[in-house]
């Protein structure tokens, strides 16, 4: 978070140091990951629950992270609210962690939210006391729905999940800020890092993104331009910007000018 | 006996007793860090491993953290 960014960054009554929120894959190796999330200066790292490779563990992407970031284990790949239940089921007890990035894909092509077992879902879970976040769709009428069911935070989505095509409907972020009094935090569709001070100039609480950075051609180099993208554009947001108008309006003052 | 059983959409036939058993002979530590197991679409809890019996029929999952967005 910038020096000048006074008002603290909260998800469910923890604070939290940074508005970007970071994806752990996609990197060409763990060498890079590390160094470019901790160039990132995000604090909340997302995961994904996988089966265990029968033929031999690998490592684990826990023993890497977890002294030093918050571990936000997603339920990627589901397609059912009742996969995805179960995904964070098991990441709870793998992890210790009641906090869920809450995915429920309804299609292969676009991976857009399947609203209905998102909702489903979302309402199951926190029932069970888990903390939800819930990848969306940008759309008011959902987010207002699992804002009202009781999850920690919405986020909507810029665009399709790794299309790098920036926030498609501002105005509809924008609507969602406004009728939703929990944190808004833009997940998917980041592609550089004005896509980013975009999100929080419209008012977001937050960005999370993955393979803007870990897809990018140098992906410590784009950790650092995220930061201070997200930097730039909370404090452009806190700042308030000048209205839009149709004309011109001189910035020189009109007085004392010369005449010929 | 041995068991039929599905074990991370494999297929296997296993001697194994309980949970803990079963991860031994997948050769997974029962008590590395990080490992959650689901018995047909339940959670076994860890601290459960040692006294749950694994079924003929049975579809385990064993899952743990990898990178993910």
């Amino acid at each position: 978070m910038g020096m000048h960014d006074q008002e603290k960054f909260k998800i469910a009554g923890r604070d939290f140091s940074s508005r970007l929120l970071i994806g752990s894959s996609g990197f060409p190796n763990n060498q890079v990951m590390l160094e470019s999330i901790e160039g990132s200066g995000a604090d909340i790292v997302t995961v994904a629950i996988r089966r265990v490779d029968l033929s031999g563990a690998g490592e684990n992407i826990l023993d890497l992270l977890e002294d030093d970031y918050f571990i936000l284990p997603n339920t990627a790949g589901c397609y059912t609210a009742k996969d995805a239940v179960l995904t964070a089921e098991l990441a709870r007890e793998a992890l210790g962690t009641t906090w869920v990035k809450l995915e429920v894909i309804g299609d292969r092509d676009t991976l857009y939210p399947d609203a209905e077992h998102l909702l489903t879902a979302a309402s199951e879970l926190i029932r069970a006391d888990f903390t939800v976040l819930p990848y969306c769709t940008d759309d008011p009428v959902t987010c207002k729905k699992l804002a009202d069911l009781g999850c920690a935070a919405v986020m909507p989505l810029g665009a399709p999940i790794g299309s790098g095509m920036g926030i498609l409907n501002p105005y509809n972020i924008e609507i969602i800020r406004s009728s939703v009094s929990i944190p808004v935090i833009v997940d998917a569709g980041i592609g550089t890092a004005s896509d980013a001070a975009l999100a929080m100039e419209l008012g977001c609480d937050g960005v999370l993104l993955a393979s803007a950075i870990s897809r990018a051609h140098n992906p410590t180099m784009m950790a650092k331009a995220m930061r201070q993208a997200i930097d730039a554009g909370r404090l452009a947001y806190s700042a308030g910007r000048i209205p839009k108008k149709r004309y011109a309006q001189a910035s020189s003052p009109e007085d004392g000018l010369i005449s010929t | 006996m041995s068991k039929k059983i599905t074990i991370n959409g494999e297929k296997r036939k296993i001697e194994a007793a309980t949970v803990v058993d079963l991860l031994i002979t997948e050769s997974i530590n029962p008590t590395a860090k990080f490992v959650a197991v689901a018995i047909n679409g339940s959670v076994i809890p860890r601290q459960s491993w040692s006294v749950t019996k694994v079924k003929t029929g049975d579809s385990v999952e064993i899952v743990q953290p990898a990178p993910g967005g």
